[in-house]
């Protein structure tokens, strides 16, 4: 398996054709993205949401000051509007606001979707009800050192990080996408990979086919080759955005690279999967893998930002089992929601994705024969 | 060693191969001779349970072939008519990366590895790639990883096209001594010369039928033809073409571009009747030649046409 596995890579690595797409292309995006940043203003997009005042009670007011405070900061993160709950909810159905603030005794948030938007409000609510605990706390348990908190510029953190600590730059979320994006990249490795598995396709796959190594053995070797290169190249992204291009990354490399290892998996055998739909032409499978890396990173939002959230709206389960979708959730989970549990079913979705695909595509290439050669 | 009964093959309304038999005995260098698109290529890719075919049996080592018969498999060596390595491995790499696919053993692969590039004469190209390989040392890097594994059975689609003399000769020389080293050989070609030169027994294809088999001099005993005379420069008018044509034992005669080709069945004397014709008619000449019958007067006398048509 070795054997195979080291022929594989180094084949794989001497076509200058993959690993221009797989590697050079996300770092030569990267570069321009970075280039192109580098003029902007670098405005965070400021998230509207409608507040609605249920009672006078002190928790509502103090919550209700908070959010002054956030709207009057330099960030600008949010613009809040006071609002009677039947034109809130008008304005919440019409997109017209992200969420709404249910300001009383207990504070709530309502939101219609499961965007960046979504988690920051629920991020700032999370933020305010800690605080307000805090104080309590102190209260009640060192009363002297009340005033010295009250005094702190405890709400300066809340402009520079939001969710979990995590950094909601705008231009790192493009970065993190990019990383999404070069992971579905590995089909076309996988595609190359496809055409040294199919007797019909190359010479070299005919001589494969009729040697003494199982299908299997085949199948496993060349994608497990395709996931080692894909991650390297993965993790020289990585080092490029991070020490390159000092991009902020959250200090989760670790967690990326979990993710580009099951994201590098389904790139690969998504490529080898279409590849080895032999009945059609060569052309036909690049263009219908270009395509499906397109659409799939189209709605996964990797293009415009919002389709995601549109569809987690609309049609939920296209984000489920739209790889790209569940790459860039992955991403999200770990950069923008620190949300551990999120992150694992994501990696454990792409692995069952990766796996499903590895078993039809070994299904149907084991024991086939082909019409013509 | 290899049974194919009655295999039947079609693409669509075309019928590649129809109703093919062939029995190949252990030991032999069984030439598989036909024009291209006869079947040679289609009947070989059926023995490797690589073609769906319609009807028809195949046994090879005396088990029926599937897509997962590995252990049949593992005593096969196949040098397919298209080159097939990696471009991107050198040519060590390559024979090395196609001996593991058969052999576990890293000293065991190491020496057969070795063996095959000393078999092939590429001891001097090891680190080049295959793009900056001639036509025929492609050749025989393509056959080196077909056979580095020493199979018992080594099917060759076609291994000397587009190949210089001199590679095609070390080609068929290498032919002949792995047959002697104990392995029975495949050998697919629509060049007869080759296949008359080295085969021990010879199948001939044609619109994917099996037409005759049997040894070489099995073959040409079949046909009427037992001599071909030429005669190059030949003026002859129609008259003296009719008295050629009625000399005894003449069978065929064709007269072009001031060439006479003379057929005549197996008897004596023949070349000496048609030269004394000639000088008594006062006929002016040429060169003249005469040739045994090969294969290709075979196809031609069973099929009406030549082999290369």
């Amino acid at each position: 398996m070795l054997h195979l596995i080291k022929y594989r890579i180094i084949s794989i690595l001497k076509e200058k054709t993959i690993v221009f797409w797989s590697m050079l292309f996300p770092i030569l995006l990267a570069t321009m993205f970075y280039v192109s940043f580098g003029s902007s203003d670098n405005e965070i997009e400021t998230i509207d949401v409608a507040v609605v005042k249920t009672d006078d009670s002190e928790m509502s007011k103090n919550f209700i000051k908070y959010l002054e405070m956030l709207e009057n900061d330099d960030s600008k993160l949010i613009s809040s509007e006071e609002l009677s709950k039947e034109k809130a909810d008008e304005k919440l159905e019409k997109f017209a606001v992200s969420g709404i603030y249910y300001a009383g005794e207990e504070i709530e948030l309502v939101v219609t979707s499961n965007d960046i938007n979504s988690s920051i409000l629920k991020s700032l609510l999370d933020t305010y009800n800690n605080q307000a605990q805090m104080y309590k706390d102190i209260a009640i348990e060192k009363p002297e050192k009340l005033k010295t908190v009250i005094n702190s510029d405890y709400m300066g953190f809340v402009d520079e990080t939001t969710l979990g600590g995590k950094s909601v730059d705008g231009e790192v979320q493009y970065f993190l996408s990019l990383i999404g994006m070069a992971c579905m990249f590995g089909c076309f490795i996988g595609h190359q990979i496809s055409t040294q598995l199919q007797a019909n396709v190359t010479p070299v796959a005919l001589r494969r086919a009729v040697s003494s190594v199982s299908k299997f053995k085949q199948i496993v070797s060349d994608t497990l080759a395709g996931v080692i290169i894909h991650y390297i190249n993965l993790a020289i992204l990585l080092l490029f955005l991070n020490f390159v291009l000092h991009i902020d990354l959250s200090g989760n490399i670790v967690k990326l690279i979990g993710i580009c290892i099951t994201g590098g998996f389904i790139g690969v055998s998504l490529g080898i999967f279409v590849g080895s739909l032999s009945k059609l032409k060569d052309g036909v499978r690049i263009g219908l893998l270009v395509a499906t890396g397109l659409l799939s990173s189209f709605f996964a939002g990797l293009m415009i930002v919002g389709v995601k959230g549109l569809i987690e709206d609309t049609c939920p389960i296209l984000n489920k089992i739209n790889p790209a979708a569940v790459i860039t959730d992955a991403i999200y989970s770990v950069s923008v929601y620190d949300d551990p549990e999120r992150y694992v079913s994501d990696i454990i979705i792409l692995i069952i994705m990766s796996a499903t695909i590895g078993i039809i595509t070994f299904i149907k290439t084991r024991r086939e024969r082909y019409d013509s050669i | 060693m290899i049974k194919v009964e009655n295999l039947v093959k079609r693409y669509g309304s075309i019928v590649a191969l129809d109703h093919l038999n062939l029995e190949i005995d252990e030991g032999e260098i069984f030439g598989l001779l036909g024009p291209n698109g006869s079947g040679k290529t289609t009947a070989i890719s059926c023995m490797l349970a690589l073609l769906k075919y319609d009807k028809g049996s195949i046994k090879i080592f005396g088990e029926q072939i599937k897509p997962d018969s590995y252990n049949i498999k593992r005593r096969i060596g196949i040098v397919p008519q298209n080159i097939a390595v990696f471009d991107e491995l050198s040519v060590y790499e390559n024979i090395d990366y196609f001996c593991g696919l058969y052999i576990k053993n890293k000293t065991e692969k190491k020496k057969l590895v070795s063996d095959a590039i000393e078999f092939v004469g590429l001891e001097n190209y090891t680190k080049r790639k295959p793009g900056q390989l001639s036509g025929g040392l492609l050749r025989r890097l393509n056959i080196a990883c077909g056979i580095v594994h020493k199979p018992e059975l080594i099917i060759m689609d076609e291994p000397t096209v587009a190949v210089d003399p001199q590679s095609r000769n070390k080609i068929l020389e290498g032919i002949e001594e792995l047959n002697r080293g104990g392995s029975t050989i495949i050998y697919t070609s629509h060049y007869m010369e080759e296949v008359e030169q080295i085969c021990t027994k010879v199948a001939i294809i044609d619109g994917g039928r099996c037409i005759a088999s049997g040894t070489n001099e099995e073959l040409k005993s079949m046909i009427k033809t037992g001599e071909t005379i030429t005669v190059e420069n030949i003026f002859i008018n129609s008259e003296q073409l009719t008295g050629i044509k009625n000399i005894q034992h003449v069978f065929d005669v064709v007269y072009k571009d001031n060439i006479l080709v003379i057929r005549c069945s197996s008897a004596k004397h023949n070349l000496v009747k048609i030269m004394n014709y000639m000088q008594e008619h006062d006929i002016s000449f040429g060169r003249v030649f005469s040739e045994r019958p090969t294969l290709n007067d075979v196809f031609l006398e069973i099929t009406g046409k030549q082999l290369r048509d």
